[in-house]
């Protein structure tokens, strides 16, 4: 049975297959990574932001 | 001693760029499809006309001049050149034809602006502007900012030439090792991003109550001049005309992306997450984005318009990115820019706008790699100084891999920072000739060669016909990075007859 799985895997197709799969997965996960770029500016932009509006606050 | 150019570089030019004509002459098509499925018959006869006329001359050219497949390094840099201009004539006639400016000069001044992905307008009563001249101007931004070489060199040009001409449209870095597969990442990219992004907007504008037709047509618009940082919009009011904060955060995520190196891209999409902490350019992105943020923000130290915490931030954040990545969305007006943003912000604002994003991505400006390049020159040569005569000084930097710092690559990225400076001042001394007080000239001059699109009002439809000369020129010299230019020029002045 093992044996069967293995030559199935083995296969130049489905090694291509496999290899489509893996890359189309780390794209999905890099889109998602990427997206959390973004947004990591976004907050600590809003972090800076209210450091800045309190001192202005402050001032006032 | 520098070779002539010779006939022969002029009929590989001139096949080329002919090539080129003939692919803008089927680009109007699509939005000619928009037309007929809007039911609009004066504008789609308008697109029949210019794609027309497009396929002739294209036609004709190729036809005329034999075929070389072999391109030089100058005949490459010129025809990159050379097809940006001719695609602003050419592409402007549409805009001319639709009724909506002025002058052909208007015309030619918002296609130059769309393709070199500036955002700066000059149209007239575009709230009722019809759908296929609207989505041409947008899509004239998405070939822009791919780069109209790109297009071509994906569809078009085969062979090993590819390169010489890539090169010339200020994009330095090969991705793939092969010019036509880099150009292929780069659309692959860009089109997952586009039904992504589309998708996002499409359902914010349903959210917002907007007929799903002009939902779609809205999204895809707004992505396309935002994900290629142009920063044109489907009405005049710009992103103002939403009041939302769901759409001001979407397009700062898409715009903020669309200035991260293709290369970058890459990296992460193959699996090497790692590159987005570790990549040199992007952490200087980062940095300069925090300190240029601070600097606006005490802009408002002493004079504070906004009425609470989230209108503070929403306003100056969002101009600031914009202006950092050059897309040029706004969601204030220029009346609110003279009026309440002191000078301190607006230094701010145009120090981002003149830095850009990051090289090889859509975004214009001097790019945050070159300065990164040049700060790093500096501390190289402080260290020779402090060290004994005979030490080596090695100074590193990781951009997609580890990069040792050569002599030449300071020479260079400060070549082209003095450039952009001169670039930028020159324009704000014509902003002064015509009556415009320094800071509002500089900015709108930065705007334009930095291809940004921020505005202090001074850019409209009836500033002189000087300024929006020197404009067209700067977004020209900005999006292609002088390089090919002054090469092209050097071609014109150099062209001699056969002996």
């Amino acid at each position: 049975m093992n044996n069967k799985v293995i030559n199935f895997l083995g296969k130049p197709e489905i090694k291509k297959l496999i290899r489509y799969f893996k890359n189309f997965l780390n794209g999905v996960v890099g889109i998602f990574i990427e997206l959390l770029f973004p947004l990591f500016i976004f907050f600590i932009s809003s972090i800076v932001c209210f450091l800045f509006f309190i001192l202005i606050y402050i001032k006032k | 001693m520098i070779p002539q150019f010779a006939r022969e570089d002029f009929k590989v030019v001139i096949y080329y760029v002919g090539k080129l004509i003939i692919g803008l002459g089927i680009l109007m098509l699509f939005p000619l499809v928009v037309g007929l499925i809007n039911k609009e018959i004066n504008p789609s006869l308008d697109f029949v006309i210019s794609s027309l006329i497009c396929l002739s001359i294209g036609n004709f050219i190729t036809y005329k001049f034999p075929h070389n497949p072999d391109i030089t390094w100058r005949q490459g840099m010129s025809i990159v050149a050379f097809s940006w201009i001719i695609s602003m004539f050419l592409g402007a006639i549409p805009l001319f034809l639709s009724g909506h400016y002025y002058s052909y000069l208007d015309a030619c001044f918002e296609t130059m602006s769309a393709f070199a992905t500036t955002g700066l307008v000059v149209v007239n009563d575009l709230d009722h502007m019809a759908y296929s001249y609207n989505f041409w101007r947008h899509f004239m931004c998405f070939i822009g900012g791919q780069g109209i070489i790109l297009v071509g060199l994906t569809f078009l040009v085969k062979g090993g030439s590819g390169i010489k001409i890539y090169i010339g449209e200020g994009r330095e870095e090969k991705i793939l090792p092969n010019v036509v597969q880099t150009a292929r990442f780069i659309w692959t990219v860009s089109i997952t991003y586009l039904f992504i992004g589309t998708a996002i907007l499409f359902s914010i504008f349903i959210f917002h109550q907007i007929s799903p037709a002009r939902a779609l047509f809205h999204a895809i618009c707004v992505f396309m001049a935002g994900w290629d940082t142009a920063g044109f919009a489907v009405q005049s009011q710009n992103i103002l005309y939403y009041h939302s904060p769901a759409i001001e955060i979407t397009t700062g995520i898409i715009f903020l992306l669309g200035a991260v190196n293709f290369g970058v891209h890459y990296a992460v999409w193959t699996g090497r997450f790692k590159e987005l902490f570790r990549n040199f350019e992007l952490k200087l992105f980062f940095s300069s984005i925090i300190i240029l943020f601070s600097i606006v923000c005490l802009g408002f130290l002493k004079n504070f318009p906004f009425n609470n915490y989230l209108s503070f931030f929403r306003q100056t954040f969002y101009q600031l990115i914009s202006a950092h990545t050059g897309v040029g969305y706004t969601n204030t007006t220029p009346f609110y820019f003279l009026n309440y943003w002191s000078s301190l912000a607006l230094i701010g604002i145009i120090l981002a706008m003149g830095l850009g994003g990051n090289s090889c991505s859509t975004a214009g400006g001097i790019k945050v790699l070159r300065i990164g390049i040049f700060l790093k020159g500096i501390a190289k040569e402080v260290r020779k100084l402090l060290s004994p005569e005979s030490a080596i000084i090695v100074e590193k930097y990781h951009h997609i891999k580890d990069i040792t710092l050569e002599d030449n690559q300071i020479k260079n990225a400060t070549t082209i920072i003095i450039l952009y400076i001169l670039v930028y001042f020159i324009g704000a001394i014509v902003g002064i000739f015509c009556g415009y007080p320094f800071i509002y000239s500089l900015f709108e001059s930065v705007s334009a060669a930095a291809n940004v699109g921020l505005s202090v009002g001074i850019t409209n439809s009836s500033m002189p016909a000087l300024l929006k000369i020197t404009y067209i020129l700067e977004m020209w010299l900005g999006r292609l990075e002088f390089i090919s230019i002054f090469v092209a020029f050097g071609f014109l002045f150099s062209l001699r007859s056969p002996e």
